[in-house]
């Protein structure tokens, strides 16, 4: 008990201190899910036998551009996000595997994001301009289930490092290029599950052990989570109309949209490296639970 | 959970229009309940006097919805009262939405009936107008509902709140042109007016350079479609510090006689529908209506309907005053103006009336004025409106269908793209799904572009 307690002391630290070093350093930002806005914790355990443990938000301390004039509020766009773990056989200690903090994280445009991330061997990345497609392939308006496509790329630069699990030292500029399958499925008014596929390769030019050299990595990740909303009020209204054929009243169900209180009962993950020649990260799976509050 | 719906008497909108005749009826020519209709004479809107009379008639009306509102305030009465243009609606979505969060919502419609009453008849205006900012007001509010799909949390029907917004919308309307009728005449009748420089000394936008470029940056690997742009960038005829599309275009529809005899026919056809509400259950009845007006003419149609899309509130805004500063505003244009601005709503509200239940569980069918093989669940159809005219005036150029559907394409996600920066802070301020919604949205509206602009192409050759 004594050990949990400060394990977890020791992991919360260690996560903060991450965190306010990775906003002030600079570093390269990794692809995720930009369609669902809020606040979200998750935790869970991996094949490589770690728990992780996981906490993102999105938060209005940006003015809209164009002043208050214009728009008169700030807007949801920043996103803060860290993911810490722990070795679980033998019992280690508590690592921040991943941190960012990110300016704009829409899902059409990224601008200046700093980042911290061990799976892809940087101490500090930045992101500076990233710009994507999104295409819905299903959906309609006032839907509850899609999926959208997202194709784009990104420009940055990487300080890699072998403290951090990179495969050698160096600076370099990098560009990650992403193509995704962001899904969601309405089971019924409260139940739904998601999923997120993507494949992104990041090539990188720089100074790799003190020698200009090119590396890259080729990454393919998959999703599928299983949510239940469990927020007050119901989640869906009926919509009375006067159908003109019939002069009867009919309804349509609409959405009553708002951030929603969702438990996340059951999320698995997997992530492959076919080409990985910047980190010594292994292939993973992950299953996870975790909560969130949100769009 | 069911809404209840509080039913309005859409009926008395169209009946306090003033019904001077009934034509004899006519013989059934097709079998088209909405082809044949017998469509009453509505008294036209182009003398002060009738203006005047429609004015306090839509002052009863709105009267008699705030009867359950009898006394409405909000705490800046000035500022709801006060200048509004649709550059302001466009851009300040969270001041419209802070107000409608001071309201009851299951109150909005009567409250914002006082409060539209209460600025014409109580408030001290200092800027020459008339109070009628505040009914504008009010109608975007509602309108921001409605695009939103938050019109049903009003407590009625969403057919019955846009037909309300309609009313709020005729009376900006009907002020507006009162006194812009009575300038023009001041104006013809030797008094000079001194104005600032307006819509009509306006330059073209030099940033539809911009645009232009952006536009062939999509089109790289099309080449085809750089010349179409090009032509459709000029046929848009924006100007520098103006919104107003096609302003050239809608003033040679207002000199065309024939076009203005559709429009008027049309208007008196969709008043007639709010009496005679039965008739929206024939499918696609609306177009069958426009083909009788034009005489099977879908060009026209489409032109006509298609530049009063863009008539709206935009153009009337920046034409009307600069018409009546130059003596130019006539009965038959201020008439034009009249029945073109309150048309784009119109359509709107009988569309939504006469729609069907979608396949699924929360979308509705729109079809009553496409023509018989199109139908969409987009509401917007000002979309297609707007394409099919663009799509059958680049075609009339020599452009083949596919590049036009794909240089509307290529702009069309132009434009939607930039539109998701501002989408999705508006939708963060109400508490909506900020992400998903813009996006589906976004490419629904290309999509109806696309399908507007081929259905131009298809019928112009």
């Amino acid at each position: 008990m004594g050990n949990i307690t400060r394990s977890s002391t020791t992991l919360a630290l260690s996560a903060a201190l991450s965190l306010v070093h990775a906003v002030l350093s600079p570093g390269l930002a990794r692809a995720d899910d930009t369609l669902h806005e809020g606040i979200s914790v998750e935790g869970g355990a991996r094949t490589d036998q770690r728990a992780l443990a996981r906490a993102q938000a999105d938060v209005a301390v940006l003015p809209f551009p164009g002043g208050v004039g214009l728009w008169n509020g700030p807007i949801d766009a920043t996103r803060l996000e860290i993911t810490a773990r722990e070795d679980l056989n033998p019992i280690g200690h508590p690592t921040v595997e991943q941190a960012r903090v990110q300016l704009i994280r829409w899902p059409h445009v990224h601008v200046l994001g700093v980042e911290h991330d061990r799976r892809m061997g940087s101490m500090l990345a930045a992101e500076v301009l990233g710009l994507y497609v999104p295409l819905p392939l299903l959906g309609e308006i006032g839907g509850r289930s899609w999926l959208v496509m997202q194709g784009g790329a990104n420009i940055g630069y990487r300080w890699l490092s072998t403290d951090v699990e990179a495969s050698a030292d160096g600076h370099v500029a990098a560009t990650t290029a992403l193509l995704s399958l962001n899904a969601q499925a309405a089971l019924s008014g409260r139940w739904s599950v998601r999923g997120l596929f993507e494949g992104t390769y990041t090539a990188a030019l720089g100074s790799i052990d003190d020698r200009a050299k090119y590396g890259h990595v080729a990454a393919f990740s998959g999703r599928i989570s299983l949510y239940v909303d469990v927020s007050r009020g119901s989640p869906i209204r009926l919509v009375p109309r006067t159908d003109p054929t019939t002069g009867g009243v009919t309804y349509r169900r609409e959405t009553n949209e708002g951030r929603r209180l969702r438990v996340m009962l059951l999320a698995v993950e997997g992530e492959a490296r076919p080409v990985n020649t910047l980190s010594t990260a292994r292939d993973i799976a992950t299953a996870k639970i975790g909560v969130e509050y949100g769009y | 959970m069911a809404t209840s719906v509080r039913p309005f008497n859409v009926a008395l909108l169209a009946t306090v229009l003033g019904t001077l005749t009934t034509q004899s009826p006519a013989h059934a020519t097709s079998p088209s309940r909405n082809a044949d209709a017998v469509v009453e004479n509505f008294l036209p809107m182009n003398r002060t006097s009738a203006l005047e009379m429609r004015v306090a008639q839509l002052h009863g009306y709105l009267a008699q919805i705030a009867v359950a509102v009898p006394n409405a305030r909000i705490n800046n009465m000035g500022n709801f009262c006060g200048a509004f243009t649709f550059y302001d609606a466009a851009s300040l979505p969270r001041p419209t939405w802070l107000t409608l969060t001071e309201i009851p919502r299951d109150r909005s419609v009567e409250t914002f009936a006082r409060l539209a009453l209460e600025c014409q008849q109580d408030f001290v205006h200092e800027n020459g107008d008339q109070g009628e900012n505040g009914a504008f007001r009010a109608a975007w509010a509602l309108d921001f509902l409605y695009f939103n799909r938050l019109a049903d949390t009003t407590g009625h029907s969403v057919a019955d709140v846009l037909a309300f917004r309609d009313s709020l919308n005729e009376l900006y309307v009907a002020t507006v042109l009162l006194r812009e009728l009575g300038r023009s005449d001041a104006v013809r009748a030797g008094v000079y007016v001194e104005h600032a420089p307006d819509f009509l000394d306006a330059k073209g936008l030099s940033r539809a350079d911009v645009l232009r470029r952006f536009a062939g940056f999509l089109s790289a690997f099309s080449p085809q479609e750089q010349p179409v742009l090009d032509d459709f960038i000029q046929l848009l005829d924006l100007r520098q510090d103006y919104l107003a599309p096609f302003g050239r275009a809608t003033l040679n529809m207002m000199d065309s006689p024939d076009d203005l005899r559709v429009l008027s026919a049309f208007f008196a056809y969709e008043n007639h529908l709010r009496l005679h509400p039965e008739l929206l259950a024939e499918p696609h009845g609306g177009w069958h209506r426009l083909m009788k007006i034009t005489g099977n003419d879908a060009r026209q149609a489409v032109r006509v309907l298609g530049l009063l899309a863009s008539v709206h509130l935009i153009v009337f805004r920046d034409l009307v005053p600069a018409l009546a500063h130059r003596g130019l505003l006539t009965p038959a244009i201020a008439r034009a103006f009249y029945e073109a601005s309150l048309s784009y709503f119109m359509v709107n509200e009988l569309d939504e009336r006469a729609a069907k239940n979608g396949p699924n569980d929360h979308s509705l069918v729109y079809h009553f004025f496409f023509p018989d093989h199109y139908e969409t669940s987009n509401w917007k159809w000002y979309h297609w409106y707007n394409n099919a005219y663009s799509g059958c005036e680049l075609r009339r150029k020599g452009y083949p269908k596919a590049a036009i559907v794909g240089a509307i394409g290529s702009i069309g996600l132009l434009y939607e793209g930039m539109e998701l920066n501002m989408a999705i802070p508006w939708r963060e301020t109400m508490k909506l799904d900020p992400r998903v919604n813009p996006i589906v949205e976004g490419f629904d509206d290309v999509r109806i572009n696309q399908d507007g602009a081929a259905y131009g192409a298809e019928i112009c050759h």
